[in-house]
């Protein structure tokens, strides 16, 4: 091969589609799935801009903060889970991990605490704005023993804080993992997929540009 | 085979050198979130030719398969440990016997380095993990071994204690002094011949909230299913396109090296 042509080779990507591991889902039903998953991941992702957008009014983002919760299991609270022999199954509130470029310590904190800090780092910034790339991987698609499917996203953030004078303040790029529950729910003519959210943890924080 | 390196070397430093990030922020976003292994999954469909790390699509599937194999060691990986002719000897096995990486295979162990509080202070534990069927394509993680115990002081397997020999003609009536005002000792009571489960050890301190978990402060999976080697998995979290599930470890073993290194995982070096 010459090495144009290696080079050449070199400046394509390819992403190609999701691993699939442990479950008797069909292609499609995967297809399907992933596509809630992904749909529950950018609709947080939504929300969490929408909670430090400063066009927003004070209620509209407390809103926010409610319709977030909503997507996770437990909706914020602590919750239990039954499982297969009726036992109850006791679960702390859904935690977010925080992590900064200042430090290499990742914390851990409720989400519900998360999203309020949010709320109020716009009064401590003067703006923030938190974008997700456009890429969400969903894979590691198990069957759990109670017949839901547990699966895990994977996407990146960006978080620009900006002062009163607009000029930027902080400004990291966090790779995030969240931990997805999944119910199949049986319709006439079909199923719908029924995706909670749960832990969300930090594979890696880096400085933005 | 040599060529095929240093065709492939080329490509990496021509990718990993690369910053595009300068002048597309967002594409240099996208990309190196789509050249990360995210998770183990993506490195299993890497490992198996199923998917492949952007730019390494060489137009030679052999090639590619190569590319993409080696784009799954951490580059970062200490060389003067790890020579250049057990990579290639690696890759030769890998591709010769067709190997396919399973998350779900025996072979493949996790090894959780954990803090736990006991007492009062954080001790370290470990604990190996193996992916099992559970019911009907239900698999789940379940503890196969523990350790770190004699180290934490939780246990000590080298001592022994004595019960008198002439305890029995008071019906063992000691036994109330030795358990109950020497507990630390317990597990110097027991016969020489019987080792100490560390597995069932660690479950009942669990079960009587003796110790309490913090967290997994290291994750490292072992994999023993490439004929003639062993390698261990890390996920590193940096910037960059060499990220997430990599290969940090490699080295020779024989199938005697195999077991000996399972058995030191389930406690069956004695």
């Amino acid at each position: 091969m010459k090495p144009i042509k290696i080079l050449f080779a070199c400046l394509f990507f390819l992403f190609p589609l999701s691993g699939f591991a442990q479950s008797d889902l069909t292609p499609s039903d995967k297809d399907a799935l992933q596509t809630r998953v992904k749909e529950k991941v950018e609709e947080f992702v939504n929300h969490l801009s929408n909670i430090v957008n400063e066009e927003l009014t004070e209620y509209q983002r407390q809103n926010e903060i409610k319709a977030a919760l909503v997507l996770f299991i437990g909706n914020g609270e602590r919750y239990d889970v039954t499982n297969v022999y009726g036992e109850k199954e006791h679960h702390e509130a859904v935690r977010m991990q925080i992590s900064s470029i200042n430090h290499d310590i990742k914390r851990w904190l409720t989400m519900k605490k998360y999203l309020w800090n949010q709320y109020k780092n716009i009064h401590r910034y003067g703006k923030v704005k938190i974008e997700s790339a456009d890429v969400v991987r969903v894979d590691n698609i198990n069957k759990t023993s109670d017949g839901h499917y547990e699966a895990m996203a994977y996407f990146c953030q960006r978080y620009i804080a900006y002062n009163e004078n607009g000029r930027v303040v902080y400004s990291d790029i966090t790779t995030k993992k969240i931990k997805v529950y999944i119910d199949a729910l049986e319709i006439p003519g079909g199923v719908i997929w029924e995706a909670k959210l749960g832990d969300v943890y930090v594979t890696a924080t880096e400085p933005n540009g | 085979m040599d060529k095929r390196y240093i065709i492939y070397l080329i490509c990496v430093f021509v990718a990993y050198t690369a910053n595009a990030q300068i002048l597309f922020p967002d594409l240099a976003l996208n990309d190196e979130f789509k050249a990360q292994v995210k998770s183990l999954d993506e490195f299993q469909a890497r490992f198996n030719g199923t998917e492949y790390k952007p730019n390494t699509e060489l137009g030679n599937d052999s090639l590619t398969r190569i590319a993409n194999l080696m784009s799954l060691f951490d580059f970062q990986m200490d060389t003067t440990v790890i020579d250049r002719n057990i990579l290639r000897g690696f890759i030769d096995s890998v591709m010769q016997n067709n190997i396919q990486f399973n998350m779900l295979s025996h072979d493949l162990w996790a090894e959780c380095d954990c803090s736990f509080k006991y007492k009062g202070k954080t001790t370290s534990i470990i604990l190996y993990m193996q992916k099992e069927l559970y019911r009907r394509e239900v698999y789940r993680w379940a503890i196969v071994s523990v350790h770190g115990l004699d180290s934490t002081g939780i246990i000590n397997s080298e001592r022994f204690y004595s019960i008198s020999p002439v305890e029995h003609e008071i019906h063992f009536m000691g036994l109330q002094d030795l358990l109950n005002e020497n507990p630390s000792q317990a597990f110097g009571y027991r016969s020489k011949s019987k080792q100490i489960d560390q597995l069932s050890v660690f479950l009942t301190l669990v079960h009587n909230k003796a110790i309490k978990f913090e967290q997994v402060e290291e994750l490292t999976f072992h994999y023993l299913g490439v004929p003639g080697y062993i390698f261990t998995i890390k996920e590193f979290n940096r910037v960059g396109r060499n990220s997430g599930w990599l290969i940090n470890h490699i080295q020779t073993a024989s199938g005697d090296d195999k077991i000996e290194y399972i058995n030191k995982i389930n406690h069956y070096e004695h």
